[in-house]
């Protein structure tokens, strides 16, 4: 009754989605009887011992279409899908808590270098040339002094991560204003550290280990999230006064209660 | 949560607008393109500001002979959310001057040109045309009262009729720019009459300019039928179903326009506190 798509146009758009829907679940069933990645995961641990590593590549599924809800159902909108994806993955190898410090660090050490390149005018792609490069200075010296189990020095391609966070920062700090700077990047380390989180918790391991099928449900997931038309959570909060005005003062200004 | 089912949220306007009405190459010739933009809409007697040069590599730049008016805007083509424009007030020497008094030498434009072909100011950082044009300005904001800065009109116009209008008038807060987020008074317009009926500052409604506290509702907006035909004429000539036009009224020119967006932002419901999806619901009640 609300869609915005004309009657005439929702026949063949419905049909669609009854066709897709079917295929899917007939894809399911498949799936549910013979078990594919159940069968590769024996093959799997038959020839290489043990079943750690494909359980790391599994997750990959269920951690990307975490993102996918957090952005368009929760509303916690980053730097992107990879950025936060794979700071997750940085925080899963150092702990989250070391990791969100890690991070940290490297924002304030590298702050100088922010402000020492303000002084010269420089093209963006030095500017993040540079960046990078004292984020892995500073992540090296760090990492002389951290304790060994933290395993600082297999952050390689974290580091590169976390500078382009940073880089982004700087960017956004530039040209839109140092509050939506803010805002991006604690939503990105946010993002991160609840995949983080959840990417380590025990239940989840434990049922892909049993049921590796299980990461194939992110396909039909993330179908059915990017035809989400809904509101985000976040939104609610953003619009809350047009809703409260909308309340109090109904058919105001010419768009006259026909919801209600 | 009935009372928000009239906001138009990020996912909705995605699927149900953006995608079905502006088709990808419309986007990206026009949208995309402050360059080609102003040249369809020059072409059809819609006043735009003046292109003075367009650079598109690094020979152009080389070869450029600095012929320019003593004020000037020089903007990326194709970046968003107003990154990368420098806007020239007046003479400083050899060179020139911004609004805060800034001398800028031709060494500094030509470098910002430089770090707008190289893409700095692009989605993607893909490389980009600069281009120089003619500074617009108003003394006065669509209330009548002094500003500084440029306020602008933004009307969003879905299958070439008006939805819903505002003005961003700038603050000190915003540093002149008419940019909600950074601080700019958003004022609802209403459609029919013109007249301002809310107005909202940092996310929270307001009657009043922060800085000068004018009174900002219930004015009439000049030349506000105007700014409606230009903005509808533009938006049909844009060949995008669903847009957002920004407008200034400049102190020479009058209403022309600067730019049209194909993905619209959602604050203007804020500044009209109505939601988008009652007034498409009233558009298509009034329409059929
Ligand atoms: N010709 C001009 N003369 C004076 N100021 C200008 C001119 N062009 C742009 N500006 C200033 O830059 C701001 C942004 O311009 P414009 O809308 O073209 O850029 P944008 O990057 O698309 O920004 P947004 O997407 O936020 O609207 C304007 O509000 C105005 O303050
Ligand atoms: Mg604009």
């Amino acid at each position: 009754m609300t869609s915005l798509a004309s009657p005439a146009n929702a026949a063949p758009r419905d049909r669609n989605t009854s066709v897709t829907a079917l295929a899917l679940l007939s894809l399911g069933l498949l799936v549910w009887f013979f078990e594919p990645l159940g069968a590769l995961m024996q093959v799997f641990v038959e020839r290489h011992g043990s079943a750690t590593a494909a359980l790391e590549l599994l997750l990959v599924p269920v951690g990307a279409t975490l993102i996918v809800v957090l952005r368009t159902m929760v509303g916690i909108e980053g730097f992107g899908i990879f950025s936060p994806l794979i700071l997750a993955y940085a925080f899963v190898r150092l702990g989250t808590v070391v990791g969100l410090l890690t991070f940290m660090a490297l924002l304030l050490a590298v702050t100088p270098a922010r402000l020492l390149m303000d002084r010269f005018a420089l093209l963006s792609v030095a500017r993040t040339g540079i960046l990078v490069a004292a984020c892995a200075v500073v992540l090296f010296a760090l990492s002389a002094f951290a304790p060994a189990y933290l395993e600082l020095s297999s952050l390689g391609l974290p580091v590169v991560i976390m500078a382009g966070i940073i880089d982004r920062f700087v960017t956004a700090q530039m040209d839109q204003s140092t509050g939506e700077a803010v805002k991006l990047s604690l939503f990105t380390v946010l993002a991160a550290a609840i995949l983080a989180t959840f990417l380590q918790w025990g239940a989840l391991r434990g049922a892909v280990a049993a049921t590796p099928d299980l990461a194939l449900l992110s396909f039909p997931l993330c179908l059915l999230v990017g035809r989400y038309t809904g509101l985000r959570v976040s939104e609610y909060y953003r619009f809350r006064a047009v809703a409260d005005a909308g309340s109090v003062g109904a058919g105001k200004s010419g768009a006259s209660g026909a919801e209600r | 949560m009935s009372r928000f089912a009239g906001v138009l949220g990020l996912n909705r306007r995605e699927l149900e607008l953006i995608a079905p009405k502006n088709p990808r190459d419309r986007m990206i010739q026009i949208a995309q393109s402050k360059v080609n933009t102003k040249r369809l809409l020059e072409a059809n007697d819609i006043p735009v500001p003046k292109t003075y040069a367009v650079l598109s590599t690094r020979r152009e730049l080389s070869t450029f002979a600095w012929e320019l008016p003593d004020d000037f805007a020089l903007k990326p083509s194709g970046g968003g959310r107003g990154c990368g424009i420098v806007v020239m007030v007046g003479r400083h020497g050899d060179g020139w001057r911004t609004f805060s008094g800034r001398p800028v030498t031709r060494r500094e434009l030509a470098f910002h040109v430089i770090a707008i072909l190289t893409g700095d100011f692009s989605r993607e950082a893909r490389s980009d045309v600069a281009h120089f044009e003619q500074r617009l300005s108003s003394s006065l904001d669509i209330t009548g009262n002094p500003t500084t800065g440029l306020p602008d009109v933004r009307v969003i116009v879905c299958d070439g009729r008006p939805l819903m209008a505002m003005s961003r008038i700038p603050t000190l807060a915003s540093d002149g720019k008419a940019n909600l987020h950074q601080g700019a008074v958003g004022v609802g317009i209403d459609i029919p009459t013109g007249l301002t009926t809310h107005a909202v500052h940092d996310g929270q409604p307001c009657t009043q300019h922060p800085d000068t506290k004018h009174d900002l509702i219930g004015a009439r907006v000049p030349h506000w039928e105007r700014f409606l035909d230009l903005a509808m004429r533009a938006a049909v000539l844009s060949g995008l179903g669903y847009t957002g036009v920004d407008l200034v009224l400049d102190d020479g020119l009058g209403p022309a326009i600067l730019e049209i967006n194909a993905r619209p932002g959602l604050n203007i419901q804020i500044a009209n506190l109505t939601g988008l999806r009652d007034a498409l619901t009233a558009l298509k009640v009034a329409g059929s």
